[in-house]
């Protein structure tokens, strides 16, 4: 029973994150109708950014976490002012290389400069741990879990309550429309990036010490993160933090009980299984143009 | 007023209005009526500031905004109702008019609006907390007309408002349009293909046909002329 709990507690921690750089993911194709295939990248810049300015610049984690956020969002509006909005108009299949391409090239710049080794960064936020069944849970998971449900509150509050937030749904939803009604959708539309940029940013934060942080994190995350959109439906932004914490779940109980070799395995058929079942996610509620 | 003064459109070579000119007054409900094509939608969008002439000129309470951005348009007291309807489906009912007047600067005038048209329409009011997705065609064609009132427009543009809708439904988008007319004493202009329907409301209509105005007249008048009856009227 301990062991169950204390899997159970991992899973939604994991699948927190998962969810956080889902959210990213949902919101560029909500807004877009594009797959972000960079979004990857802000996860590794997000992990690599924080570490070395905890390592390099002995700075605070807290002050790390804050620049660190605000300089992975900086790059998120970049890329869309540089790249990404020349490309509003073509096919989603020219969207999805151009962001498959800077990916690679960012990835690769990021190798060359970083190194291709994998640094760990121990991250203890706190020492205290209370037991459950004969298991010791660590405090520490209720800290991150807490951190990623304070972005998610503020991200809900700017939304719904800010006159930009809205103008960013209004975007969203019908960029034509929304523009009719004076809305500057460029700028809707930069803000998006650099929102989803700051998901990925807070996931790769929180999860990098918890794997090691390198390159490939990115991918690690990104392909697991996208799948709980998938599964949650694509542009329910609800969806994909449930998604991310099925998922989650899914992994950490797979990995216990069946086998941790397989536990990718099992949380790719289960995707399948459950995309066979409900093609749009199972957290479907409008029925959407996409 | 709005006066329009010999408008052209194209849509790169293609013609898609031929030197327009018509004076809308402060008041009354103005139909344009025709065919697939005949160019009523570039008309509303031209007024709209959605579609740049190529020549002539519109010009609104004496202020020319034939150049001007949509924005610009809707902040001189215009206000377009789209076709399609176009809520912003994933928001709620009363986001969507919030959303209406996103230009406006006066929270307490918003909120104002707002009850005005939820008394318009109160089914808009049970559902206010309901997403625009899930509203039925109707409910979002009130949402949609109550959106664009939302901005204390001067000139009310409707296109196709009846588009999609079950027949009772067209009745009630009619009765609306008559009583928004009445109620806040604002001019209406609608596009229309269910001709009838148009000119039976309209004080003042226009045919146009291939991007040139052939004729116009009042409701009653065109109602009864040989010509529309045969091409739009299936009589």
């Amino acid at each position: 029973m301990g062991l169950f709990i204390l899997q159970i507690v991992n899973g939604l921690v994991i699948g927190m994150l998962y969810g956080l750089a889902a959210l990213g993911f949902s919101m560029i194709f909500k807004a877009l109708g594009y797959m972000n295939f960079a979004h990857a990248d802000t996860i590794m810049i997000g992990a690599i950014v924080y570490y070395l300015l905890i390592t390099a610049l002995n700075m605070p984690f807290y002050l790390a976490f804050f620049l660190a956020l605000i300089l992975t969002m900086g790059y998120g509006v970049f890329t869309e002012k540089i790249l990404f909005v020349r490309f509003r108009r073509t096919s989603p299949i020219t969207f999805m290389l151009v962001a498959m391409s800077l990916s690679t090239v960012v990835k690769n710049v990021t190798l060359l400069l970083f190194g291709p080794l994998p640094h760990g960064l121990s991250m203890n936020y706190t020492d205290a741990y209370f037991m459950v069944g004969g298991m010791k849970i660590s405090l520490n998971n209720f800290v991150i879990l807490g951190i990623a449900l304070l972005i998610l509150l503020i991200l809900q509050l700017f939304f719904t309550k800010t006159k930009f937030g809205l103008s960013i749904r209004m975007a969203q939803d019908d960029p034509d429309t929304a523009s009719v009604m004076g809305v500057n959708v460029l700028s809707t539309r930069a803000a998006t990036f650099g929102i989803s940029a700051g998901l990925g940013c807070v996931a790769g934060m929180l999860m990098g010490p918890m794997f090691s942080i390198s390159t490939e994190l990115g991918t690690q995350i990104s392909l697991k993160s996208f799948i709980s959109a998938v599964i949650g439906g694509l542009g329910n932004f609800v969806g994909s933090v449930c998604g991310g914490l099925i998922v989650g779940v899914v992994e950490s109980l797979g990995a216990t009980y069946v086998s941790s070799g397989y536990k990718d395995v099992i949380v790719y058929i289960a995707g399948i299984i459950v995309l066979g079942f409900f093609p749009y996610g199972i957290f479907r509620r409008v029925a959407t143009k996409h | 007023m709005l006066e329009i003064k010999n408008l052209t459109c194209h849509y790169g070579v293609i013609r898609a209005l031929h030197d327009i000119s018509m004076t809308i007054p402060d008041d009354g409900i103005f139909a344009v009526i025709g065919a697939n094509g005949a160019g009523k939608t570039t008309l509303i969008n031209s007024i709209a500031g959605l579609v740049t002439p190529t020549e002539g000129s519109i010009n609104f309470n004496g202020t020319e905004i034939t150049e001007l951005h949509t924005k610009d348009v809707i902040r001189n007291g215009i206000a377009l109702c789209p076709e399609g309807r176009r809520v912003f489906k994933s928001i709620s009912v009363y986001e969507n008019l919030v959303a209406g007047a996103y230009i406006m600067k006066d929270k307490k005038r918003v909120e104002e609006n707002i009850e005005e048209v939820f008394r318009l329409f109160p089914r808009l009011k049970e559902r206010e907390k309901q997403l625009a997705g899930t509203l039925s065609g109707g409910e979002q064609q009130m949402l949609a007309v109550g959106r664009a009132l939302m901005t204390d427009p001067k000139l009310l543009l409707l296109d196709e408002p009846s588009m999609g809708l079950a027949p009772n439904l067209i009745d009630f988008v009619f009765e609306t349009m008559e009583r928004i007319h009445k109620e806040l004493h604002i001019p209406i202009i609608v596009v229309e293909q269910n001709s009838e329907m148009a000119l039976s409301v309209a004080d003042y209509a226009y045919v146009l046909e291939v991007g040139e105005m052939t004729l116009q007249g009042t409701g009653q008048e065109l109602l009864e002329s040989d010509e529309v009856k045969n091409k739009y009227l299936g009589a």
